[in-house]
């Protein structure tokens, strides 16, 4: 039985759900108990390494930030203290100072004079929101064509293959810039003449809606990224389904009957959502700090918008005397929630592969119900 | 009354990277099937059986040929009349290790092709324990992942998989070739009860000839793709006329060691050829001690001997 | 030091093997016994979770942790006359045993070649490693023992490698590999049951046919039971890891004193009859963890006594060499 906090936390979070359920509707425990079971070996999977540990530990001070980030922001990020208070103005970036100096920020401010930490904070939502609408809208598309492609074969999966093929030569930067600077005005326009669009984008990312031409320009991203990034998935996925399609469980589907939807995804996705996982997981960190790259780069939303790759950029004219610390705290944000995802990533690899799972089994003597 | 008939059925495979070799894995079968009897499939490796199992339940399409069952045809059948023939003709394969998705328990994997039929009660959960009992297993083995069964609890799972949508006719591939001795005995026992009581038709594949004679009312013989005889379990057993078939049974152990000691076995020479190349003539002429000029150049048909009785070889040839 | 009888080429007593996994203490094998004469063909059956392969595993030191010999000994006499304890002997001595005075044919022989190398490879390595012979010599060794196992063409056969080879030409290359050092005693596990059975009957012929050649003792571990009448002098029946009966193959069959031995011959279909129904034992194979005291098949015996549950029963000589652990056999 393992002594790990994290799981025995986890663990009874999990009983205590149980146990309402059980509540609500007697005898769902019986029905549910092996199910039950495969969740709590997961967890226990995932809590019994330092990396999983960790990596669930990032990942959540990753997700609450993003979450509550904007609400706890303690500086509103449209406001330019300098602006407001011209004596600033030569004094920016400010650096950071122990003991509240002479009531500036004591994590120091950026060349308009506002606290990094709180901009920092607020980034967060701005970077997951980020990384999550590109993988989860490129992994939705690779699969759907993976699928296809490795179930059906012959004519289809050649040319869906072919397809993806020409899609992965692309260059992403290239197409990204491309895009950022052509589609940007079209999109722009489209927010601007539809306020519940530019409203509920604005919610998103926790920004004023009046930012909108920023909105476009982070729009524009995605379509570029979404663009480039699905090829693998639809790779990785079609290698899964050519193996799984070959397990005698598919066969036996086919013998019963069952429609070719229901085979796809009740048997056949299902079976290959382990690598699945574990590649979305890594590709959440590849994708946070290739946004953060493009923001750099300037292809990003603009100032005010609090992105932590644009924080770093603006940054870099002072640096590294009169700006370090502005690079250290946004890069630090940075690396925290990319090593999250990594070390997530990894742990979860571990925790999903059946022959490691069934071997932990039997370790963690795991009991279920009272 | 015939249930199923096999009218000269092929199946030929490509070759890879060949133009023109092509394997004939099942190479102009005609089969019938009665009404609530089991047929016994035997033959080693490469005479097409499992191919042929399968082609039966239209798993696998055949490259020319006919299935007919219960008087339809239904070689091409498609889409809703298709479904409806796979509720009549059934299957359970060899490794329940691989024919139940891991990912589904017990009572996921056995409410889904009532689902799909439209076929489901008004109690899932208490109409499936009782199926459950059925074949053997209980109310704990409901919900569980396959993994948390035994083989023979997992296969009997796989064979109320396939009694759910109330069929007619089961192709039984190698049901317990997987099982140890001891569960075997108890899943073939399990197979008989349950025809008793619905009148199924089985195709029974097996490489186990002891389990085919317990079994079958009737056996039919492969040799690389095609029939080489076939009749009632004890026409064949105790009469065998095909060379193959005499070799094939006196190669099979008897476990009674005074009689396994006291004959002397004829042992059959090489062998199974490949069904990528298949000798001309009849396909059993190369290691046929009886072998004659016609064997080398024509192919012998099935031809009726006695009742319930037919064999493909020119020896026995009117 | 020799307690063994002339003509005798292993005695291996009180021979108990343990696994200590995460799930418990795994009691594989728990006070197995052996006996094999020269030139005679010993069977062990079992299904699974019986402990045979265990068993004869462990006399040629294959077990890794986290299994481990508890206790138990195996006497061998070498070609040379030593009689050693196989479970006493350092890595080194058993490795210079094994392959060359006991060796092992195992049920798949595509898992038992190498794909990279030739069938001649296989047996002139074999050769080399434990005999001083030069590469010609020991290459033309091998083109007869490759005769000697009936493969066709055998000097064409010697260069094929294995994916070029059928199943049948497989295991007998693997046979010849493992006479190749003329063994004082051959363990065949499982040997034919991947293969076809026309196949299997050419196989088991061979091997019978060697046995006497080579004058070797055989040991050979199957479920099959037809393959044991065929084939075994002497049979030995183990369930949950233990012995329960042994005796000449004749009287095993024909007046079996255990009843899971009489319920096993009972649910095996006999092909030369026409059976009406087929005794199936209730029950499934007992969990081998953590293991009490009492007989390990009184769950499922239909003549279990009280005592039978509560104490494990001794070794009692019912016959001529026939053993039996069973109450039933008990003299008040």
């Amino acid at each position: 039985m393992s002594l790990n906090p994290l799981f025995k936390l986890s663990e009874l979070a999990l009983d205590g759900y149980v146990k309402v359920r059980e509540k609500l509707s007697p005898g769902w425990l019986d029905k549910n108990r092996s199910k039950i079971l495969e969740w709590k070996l997961t967890l226990y999977a995932l809590t019994a390494s330092k990396t999983g540990s960790s990596g669930i530990l990032l990942v959540s001070i990753t997700l609450f930030l993003a979450a509550f980030g904007p609400a706890l922001a303690w500086e509103p990020y449209d406001v330019y203290p300098v602006l407001v208070n011209p004596e600033l103005a030569g004094k920016c970036p400010y650096p950071p100072c122990i003991g509240g100096c002479r009531g500036m920020p004591a994590a120091g401010t950026d060349v308009f004079g506002r606290d990094v930490l709180s901009l920092v904070v607020r980034g967060f939502r701005i970077s997951l929101v980020m990384s999550a609408v590109i993988v989860v809208a490129s992994a939705a598309l690779g699969v759907a064509i993976g699928l296809v492609s490795g179930y059906y074969g012959g004519a289809i999966d050649e040319a869906l293959m072919r397809f993806t093929d020409i899609m992965l030569a692309f260059p992403g930067l290239v197409l990204a810039i491309a895009f950022s600077l052509t589609l940007r005005f079209s999109i722009r326009s489209l927010l601007l003449s539809n306020p519940a669009l530019t409203g509920f984008f604005a919610a998103l990312f926790a920004l004023n809606p009046s930012d909108a031409p920023n909105i476009a320009n982070i729009l524009s991203l995605f379509l570029a990224l979404i663009l480039v990034w699905w090829p693998p998935y639809a790779r990785v996925v079609r290698g899964s389904v050519l193996t799984v399609r070959e397990q005698g469980f598919v066969e036996a589907a086919k013998a019963l009957g069952l429609s070719t939807t229901r085979v796809l995804l009740k048997h056949i996705l299902p079976n290959v959502m382990s690598p699945l996982l574990v590649m979305v997981t890594f590709d959440f960190a590849t994708a946070t700090l290739s946004s953060a790259t493009l923001s750099f780069l300037g292809l990003g939303p603009q100032p005010p918008v609090p992105d932590l790759g644009l924080i770093i950029s603006m940054a870099g004219e002072y640096f590294p005397e009169r700006s370090w610390w502005v690079v250290v705290e946004a890069g630090a944000a940075l690396l925290l929630m990319s090593l999250g995802w990594n070390l997530l990533g990894d742990a979860l690899r571990d925790a999903l592969d059946p022959r490691s799972r069934r071997s932990m089994e039997v370790r963690a003597k795991l009991k279920v119900g009272a | 009354m015939t249930l199923l008939r096999m009218v000269n059925v092929k199946k030929h495979f490509r070759v890879r990277g060949s133009l023109f070799k092509t394997l004939k894995a099942v190479d102009g079968v005609n089969l019938e099937v009665y009404a609530g009897e089991t047929l016994g499939l035997v033959g080693e490796s490469g005479c097409g059986k499992s191919t042929l199992g399968r082609l039966a339940v239209r798993l696998v399409e055949p490259t020319s040929g006919k299935i007919i069952f219960d008087g339809v045809d239904v070689t091409k059948l498609k889409g809703d009349s298709l479904k409806s023939f796979r509720r009549k003709a059934q299957i359970v394969f060899q490794d329940p290790n691989s024919s139940l998705n891991p990912r589904m328990t017990v009572y996921e994997a056995l409410l889904e092709p009532l689902s799909e039929h439209g076929m489901l009660p008004e109690d899932p959960e208490a109409t499936l324990v009782e199926h459950l009992a059925s074949v053997g297993l209980s109310k704990e083995h409901l919900h569980r992942y396959p993994h948390e069964l035994s083989g023979g609890q997992k296969q009997r799972v796989a064979l109320l998989r396939a009694l759910l949508l109330n069929p007619s006719f089961i192709v039984l591939d190698e049901p317990t070739s997987s099982l140890d001795v001891s569960v075997q005995a108890q899943i073939l026992n399990l197979l008989k009860d349950i025809q008793r009581e619905r009148g199924i038709s089985y195709l029974f594949i097996s490489h186990d000839i002891g389990v085919v004679r317990y079994m079958s009312d009737r056996i039919a013989v492969m040799y690389l793709g095609k029939i080489a005889e076939v009749g009632s379990a004890d026409a064949v057993f105790e009469n065998p006329l095909h060379p193959y078939t005499r070799y094939l049974l006196a190669s099979i152990p008897i476990p009674n060691p005074k009689l396994a000691r006291s004959k002397r076995r004829e042992l059959i020479q090489g062998e199974p050829p490949s069904p990528i190349d298949v000798p001309p003539g009849c396909r059993f002429h190369p290691r046929c001690p009886f072998a004659t000029e016609r064997c080398k150049r024509e192919e012998p048909p099935l031809t009726s001997v006695e009742r319930d009785h037919a064999v493909a070889c020119w020896l026995h040839a009117k | 030091m020799s307690g063994l009888e002339e003509r005798q080429v292993l005695k291996a007593r009180n021979v108990t093997v343990r696994f200590y996994t995460y799930a418990g203490v795994v009691h594989a094998v728990t006070d197995a016994y052996l006996d094999v004469y020269e030139g005679e063909t010993v069977a062990i059956v079992g299904e699974t979770g019986s402990g045979k392969s265990v068993f004869t595993r462990a006399l040629t030191g294959l077990i890794e942790p986290p299994g481990k010999i508890e206790s138990g000994s195996a006497l061998f006499r070498r070609r040379n006359g030593d009689v050693v304890d196989l479970l006493k002997l350092s890595r080194e001595d058993l490795r210079r045993v094994r392959g060359d005075e006991i060796s092992y044919v195992f049920q798949d022989p595509s898992s038992a070649l190498d794909p990279l190398y030739t069938a001649a490879d296989h047996i002139v390595e074999t050769i080399l490693a434990h005999r001083g012979a030069s590469k010609e010599e020991a290459f033309s060794e091998a083109i007869q023992l490759l005769r000697d196992v009936a493969i066709p063409n055998p000097e064409l056969r010697a260069k094929n490698y294995p994916h070029e080879l059928s199943g049948g030409q497989k295991q007998r290359v693997v046979i010849a590999t493992a006479i190749a050092n003329k063994p004082r005693l051959l363990i065949a596990d499982e040997p034919t049951t991947n293969l076809d059975v026309t196949v299997q009957a050419q196989i088991l012929d061979l091997l019978a046919s060697l046995k006497g050649r080579y004058g070797m003792g055989m040991l050979l571990i199957t479920h099959n039971l037809g393959v044991v009448a065929e084939v075994a002098d002497r049979v030995y029946v183990m369930y949950g890891g233990r012995m329960v009966e042994s005796a000449d193959v004749f009287t095993i069959f024909e007046s079996p004193a255990h009843p899971y031995t009489a319920m096993l011959l009972k649910s095996v279909p006999d092909p030369t009859r026409k059976i009406d129904k087929l005794e199936s034992i209730p029950g499934t194979v007992p969990d081998l963890i953590d293991v009490g005291p009492g007989c390990l098949f009184a769950p499922r015996c239909p003549f279990a006594k009280d005592l039978c549950q509560r104490q494990t029963p001794p070794a009692i000589e019912v016959g001529d060499r026939h053993v039996v652990h069973c109450w039933l056999h008990a003299k008040r």
